[in-house]
């Protein structure tokens, strides 16, 4: 065996949670992937002076760690259009794009890799990183973050990440107090359920749920949307800074801008964060469908909590989503051979 | 990170533009409409977009010195060559003057370290270079001394996530294939294509 195949098979299996490691303390995955490069790069090349004081995986997480406090120390945090101001309440008013804004971004699941054989690997890859809390972390500060990533996503004990953030066990404690403090005043303050709040459906319930909502989607028919809507349900389209609390002013929103006739969208099953997500094209007007925006739903057993729609066709690329959408192709309408629009 | 490693990056770097260029050599006017390894691309659109890399990776050593303009769609097929070769004679001159600290520069809306620019930027040209061979019908495999460096930082950088868009599939090679095959095999690109070159039938070897 080579050295290079040698690191490969050490390091490889670690790529997954790495990425995800770097997505929830940057809340953007293709900052994410530029991490995890530098990561595996200075790895590859400190990997002669890797001496096995810690695990190959405490190593990878504190060159990433580090080389995420670094690029987070150089920009803004990264904010979802809730985070800005409070709901618009005139859903017909003209909607303005903020695209300079770094917005959040989210993770697509096929990013992380499918470990067959070991689901603890995508257990702590997924833990953590559902968008409403990606979303609060980034209200914490850059070192805040790590602790509390990996105090209690991770679940490290403080000895191991004091030594990784080269702090005392007393320190991190301590910074791990206020990040808890700071975490929950921004889901508070910023509309964002704890983590521990959400509770999907079972899986039977929620796949028929989700039918139901691309169909109604696709069908413009936004009475029979509003029913599988939470009455508190949070509806935001970054990089269109209005977003709209409650039922009543997101479909009525929908209703107004969105859903004005059938056939305009079709939509394709897809998951992001370790949540149900679509992507959504839209009919032109040579009745081709393409890629229009991606849609991340929270599913709660009482409806839907929220709807996140990433109005951004670039995105499509990273789910591994064609940009433009074959004939007939359509979540609830798989070969149904409906006409064009 | 230490100078050695940095000199030894510039160093990837410095020899795949280098040969690129020895590549570029064998290009002609009659060879630019020739299709090329790139799905789609001529020998032209390559030629050009190699240029716009060379550019942008000079611009993002931080010189200031990007020869902007060489490779846009007005250039004479007959200039191409000469601005491949001004925008390499730049980004060398970037290479040398970038500083010895492993910095983070700026790369459109992103900020990588100068590493990672480097070494992404190596591997492109490197398999670019054994592109515009395929096409002219030269038949330079990448140096086995540069594929061999290249080969084990290829997969760290080129994985399922960053591969759409950028390469193909990586095709089998047998496990005793020379570096040059293995690499391009992994770029997504068919090493027997150097000797047969796509739309080129009946070519003799």
């Amino acid at each position: 065996m080579t050295v290079s195949d040698d690191f490969t098979s050490r390091t490889g299996p670690y790529r997954g949670e790495l990425l995800a490691h770097c997505y929830r303390m940057l809340g953007s995955a293709d900052e994410a992937e530029d991490l995890v490069q530098e990561t595996y790069l200075r790895a590859w090349r400190g990997y002669g002076q890797f001496e096995g004081r810690s695990s190959v995986r405490t190593w990878l997480y504190r060159i990433a760690t580090n080389a995420c406090l670094t690029a987070i120390e150089r920009r803004s945090r990264r904010p979802l259009p809730s985070g800005l101001g409070a709901p618009d309440r005139d859903t017909g008013a003209a909607l303005t794009a903020a695209p300079d804004t770094p917005w959040l971004q989210p993770l697509p699941d096929v990013l992380l890799g499918r470990a067959p054989g070991d689901p603890a690997a995508v257990a702590v890859s997924r833990a953590g990183t559902r968008l409403a809390f990606v979303a609060a972390l980034q209200y914490l500060s850059a070192r805040q973050r790590a602790v509390l990533i990996l105090r209690d996503v991770l679940e490290w004990p403080a000895a191991q990440v004091a030594d990784l953030l080269g702090l005392t066990p007393a320190a991190v404690n301590s910074a791990l107090r206020r990040a808890r403090a700071q975490l929950a005043h921004a889901q508070r303050a910023r509309a964002l359920p704890a983590e521990d709040d959400v509770t999907e459906p079972p899986e039977p319930a929620q796949r028929a749920l989700l039918d139901r909502f691309a169909a109604a989607f696709e069908d413009a028919d936004v009475r029979a949307l509003a029913a599988l809507l939470r009455e508190d349900i949070v509806l935001e389209m970054p990089p269109l800074a209005a977003w709209f609390a409650g039922r009543e002013a997101s479909a009525g929103f929908l209703a107004a801008n969105v859903l004005q006739s059938p056939g305009r969208f079709r939509l394709v099953a897809t998951a992001a964060n370790g949540q149900p997500a679509f992507a959504v094209y839209r009919c032109g007007a040579d009745g081709v469908f393409r890629a229009y925006g991606l849609q991340v739903l929270a599913v709660t057993t009482t409806g839907i909590a929220r709807i996140v729609v990433f109005l951004d066709a670039e995105l499509f690329r990273t789910f591994r989503l064609p940009p433009v959408l074959a004939d007939g192709a359509g979540a609830g309408r798989l070969g149904a051979g409906r006409p064009g629009c | 990170m230490g100078l050695a490693v940095l000199a030894a990056d510039r160093g990837m770097l410095v020899r795949a533009v280098g040969y690129a260029l020895s590549a570029a050599r064998l290009a002609t006017p009659d060879t630019m409409p020739r299709p090329t390894p790139c799905a789609g691309w001529d020998l032209r659109t390559l030629l050009r977009h190699l240029t716009d890399s060379l550019d942008a990776l000079a611009e993002a050593l931080g010189t200031g010195i990007v020869s902007r303009g060489v490779a846009k769609a007005a250039v004479r097929d007959q200039d191409l060559v000469r601005g491949l070769s001004e925008g390499a004679g730049t980004l060398v001159c970037a290479c040398a003057m970038a500083g010895t600290e492993d910095r983070r520069v700026a790369v459109g809306d992103r900020e990588l370290t100068t590493s990672l620019v480097i070494m992404t930027g190596a591997i492109e040209i490197a398999v670019h270079g054994w592109d515009i061979s395929v096409a002219c019908a030269g038949h330079g495999t990448i140096p086995a001394g540069l594929a061999r460096d290249l080969l084990p930082i290829a997969p760290l950088l080129v994985t399922p996530a960053t591969r759409a868009g950028r390469f193909a599939d990586p095709v089998p090679v047998p496990a005793l294939a020379a570096p040059g095959d293995r690499l391009v095999a992994f770029l997504g690109r068919q090493p027997a294509a150097a000797a047969n070159p796509p739309g080129l039938p009946g070519l003799p070897p």
